[in-house]
């Protein structure tokens, strides 16, 4: 029963994958000729674009492209970057580790302060407490993510100095042990974590107000206070478990785009993650660059959402038996 | 014998407005009690009222005194503090409540659900409690498998029975059961009341049961208590109420009912709404709608006796006689 549930959704995000990898051939084809890019050399000849043309497999017929393509990307040679002419797949795995740090801590960060903002508000609804953070989760929500990257550079890293405003690391320091080098990644991770965690902060928050609020209506809450429990006990054992599931369910989901839409704060702050990849990418119109980094975003969109069912299957009773 | 539940004066108030607005009744060991009424009287505010359970933005008063066997001093449930209410709520009085769907936590296991309920009030070892849990499930006609079980795996049936059973945990004076069937199809509703009326003759449980379906209320209670606009207009043992109604109010709802066999088929229902408890009509409340009412009825009426432990507030009880309506008499009062 749940193997069958669980092989289902394996099988769609196959599936999913195997469109995205056909729509990604085709986007980046569907563009233009690729070589009017590639050939930005001044004066090259039309032999060397001839040649050009050939090294990329760009006088084959489309269909064989496309057989080429998809061998290719099972076989994760994504092609070489025009701009660094290191391979795709290497820029991408040195990129992804950097993402993933900055996407994970931000969205773990979010997600609990959000989850205990919404508890707050929700059980004091209606009073300072509640109207205090609805206006600063709203303000947070409407915030550009570069006006709030800015804004704490700042503060935080020009007026008072204490982190640093980029990258991941300090250039040009051998570090003594691994340990010094970690607390140096963190010192940088702080300020872009924080934009990221505020990007995120103000959403997720609304959902578990919202969804906490509902649960306090429902009979179970008065009937386990009925039963002698104390308010702060129901709500822990009983409210809380119910209102995350929402939230749980979001911020895997939402992990996915955001490792994509990272590009914003990656950008403002140095990080070399994906984002910061694929904004320099678009830049050089480095089309094998975008198309990789394209390919991993919806892995990742992809990935996530299975995550998010599956961690559903878990928290969620009710979903097992269906 | 003293009274186990004795309720005096009881008004709960909404900003100030009332939603239940002068409630006494008294409630004797192992007795039930109907508590009728038409929708937005104020029942299911009055049954919290009696647990304190009422959500911060209602305000209560009155007083109302619990005297379980066995508990030397009377419980004064207004003075109580918060925390001395925990010790009361469930150990003296639980709680089924209206509609099996969302009483219980859909994400935890039954068993643990009934289990955090039975710790609260009681030591007991894990072997201890596990006995207890599996003969609960049974003496409310379940298996002890179903502890094992989350809600959602039950049916509808099935769960109001962990609703009954959970209520009867920790062994308590009076169960307050608010419209425990009416999510229950007809032949799940008889089952669910004939275990509730064979339970309270088997513990000695006193029941207070709201419905809305007079029949189901006749069949199980005692005495009944029929409230309007937030107060309780009539109250009297079941046959005495049901043989000869003493308020208008309960008079139409009798008539209301259903007669199998009668010509009519379905009664006409009372004509017009009742007000809310919060605004109510000068002088009677329910005059607006009576089409008994007279000159008396601007003043409103207090609730006194008008026949053996039989009480009611019109002030033309105890009426000898009923004297014939035509609906179109009905409906005029109703616009009134
Ligand atoms: N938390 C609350 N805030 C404001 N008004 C409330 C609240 N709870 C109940 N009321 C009002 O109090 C009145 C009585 O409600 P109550 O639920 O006690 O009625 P009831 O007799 O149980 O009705 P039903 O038969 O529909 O269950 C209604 O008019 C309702 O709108
Ligand atoms: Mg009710």
């Amino acid at each position: 029963m749940s193997g069958r549930w669980l092989a289902g959704k394996v099988g769609a995000a196959v599936l999913t994958l195997v469109f995205v990898l056909v729509f990604n051939f085709f986007l980046f084809r569907a563009v233009g000729d690729p070589t009017s890019q590639l050939a930005r050399l001044p004066g090259a000849t039309d032999e060397q674009i001839e040649q050009l043309r050939e090294d990329y497999g760009l006088d084959k017929p489309l269909l064989g492209q496309f057989a080429d393509y998809v061998g290719d990307t099972v076989t994760l040679d994504l092609g070489i970057s025009q701009t660094t002419r290191e391979p795709v797949w290497d820029e991408i795995v040195a990129a992804l580790p950097w993402t993933l740090l900055l996407v994970g801590t931000g969205t773990l960060l979010a997600t609990l302060i959000g989850a205990w903002m919404g508890v707050k508000a929700a059980t004091h609804r209606g009073t300072r407490t509640d109207d205090g953070l609805l206006g600063f989760s709203l303000f947070t929500y409407a915030s550009p993510e570069y006006w709030i990257g800015i804004i704490l550079i700042l503060v935080f890293a020009v007026a008072w100095p204490i982190f640093p405003a980029g990258q991941q690391v300090t250039p040009g320091v051998e570090f003594a042990s691994w340990f010094d080098e970690a607390l140096d990644v963190v010192d940088h991770l702080i300020l872009p974590m924080t934009a990221m965690t505020l990007m995120l902060l103000g959403q997720y928050f609304l959902i578990m107000r919202s969804s906490m609020v509902d649960v306090l209506t429902e009979d179970f809450i008065t009937v386990k206070r009925a039963t002698g429990l104390s308010r702060e006990r129901v709500i822990n054992r009983h409210a809380v478990p119910n209102a995350l599931l929402p939230l749980v369910t979001l911020s895997a989901i939402q992990f996915g785009a955001v490792a994509g839409g990272a590009i914003t704060i990656e950008t403002v702050f140095s990080w070399p993650g994906l984002g910061e990849l694929s904004f320099n990418a678009i830049n050089d119109k480095d089309f094998p660059m975008l198309q990789g980094t394209f390919l991993v975003f919806s892995f990742g969109v992809i990935f996530a959402n299975l995550l998010a069912d599956v961690l559903y299957f878990y928290l969620d009773p009710r979903v097992q038996s269906r | 014998m003293s009274p186990l539940l004795e309720i005096e004066g009881l008004r709960v108030t909404h900003d100030g407005k009332p939603i239940v607005d002068g409630v006494d009744l008294t409630l004797e060991p192992g007795e039930a009690l109907a508590l009728a009424g038409e929708s937005g009287c104020g029942k299911t505010t009055t049954a919290l009222a009696t647990m304190r359970l009422l959500p911060p933005s209602l305000e209560q008063s009155g007083v109302i005194t619990l005297r379980p066997e066995g508990v030397a001093e009377p419980i004064n449930i207004g003075r109580r503090t918060e925390t001395g209410m925990r010790l009361v709520r469930w150990r003296h009085i639980s709680l089924v409540f209206q509609g099996a769907m969302n009483s219980l936590d859909p994400v935890q296991r039954v068993g643990r659900q009934l289990a955090e309920a039975i710790r609260l009030h009681e030591r007991a070892s894990s072997a201890e409690l596990a006995a207890r849990i599996a003969e609960l499930l049974e003496t409310v006609g379940l298996t002890a498998g179903v502890g094992d079980r989350y809600p959602h795996e039950l049916s509808g049936g099935q769960r109001q029975r962990v609703m009954i059973a959970l209520a009867l945990a920790c062994r308590p004076s009076l169960v307050i059961a608010d419209e425990p069937t009416t999510a229950l199809d007809v032949v799940m509703q008889a089952q669910v009341l004939q275990l509730l009326e064979r339970l309270r003759e088997e513990l000695g449980l006193a029941l207070i049961l709201i419905s809305h379906d007079l029949g189901v209320l006749a069949e199980t209670c005692d005495r009944i208590a029929v409230m309007y606009a937030g107060r309780i207009v009539e109250i009297g043992a079941v046959d005495g109420v049901f043989a000869a109604p003493q308020h208008p109010y309960t008079k139409l709802l009798l008539d209301s009912l259903p007669v199998i066999g009668d010509e009519r088929g379905l009664a006409a229902a009372i004509p017009g709404a009742p007000p809310h408890p919060g605004e109510p009509p000068p002088g009677c409340r329910f005059r607006p709608r009576c089409p008994f009412s007279g000159d008396r009825c601007d003043v409103d009426p207090d609730r006194r006796e008008v026949g053996p432990r039989h009480e009611a507030a019109c002030h033309y009880a105890p009426w000898e006689r009923w004297p014939e309506i035509e609906p179109a008499a009905a409906g005029e009062g109703g616009a009134a």
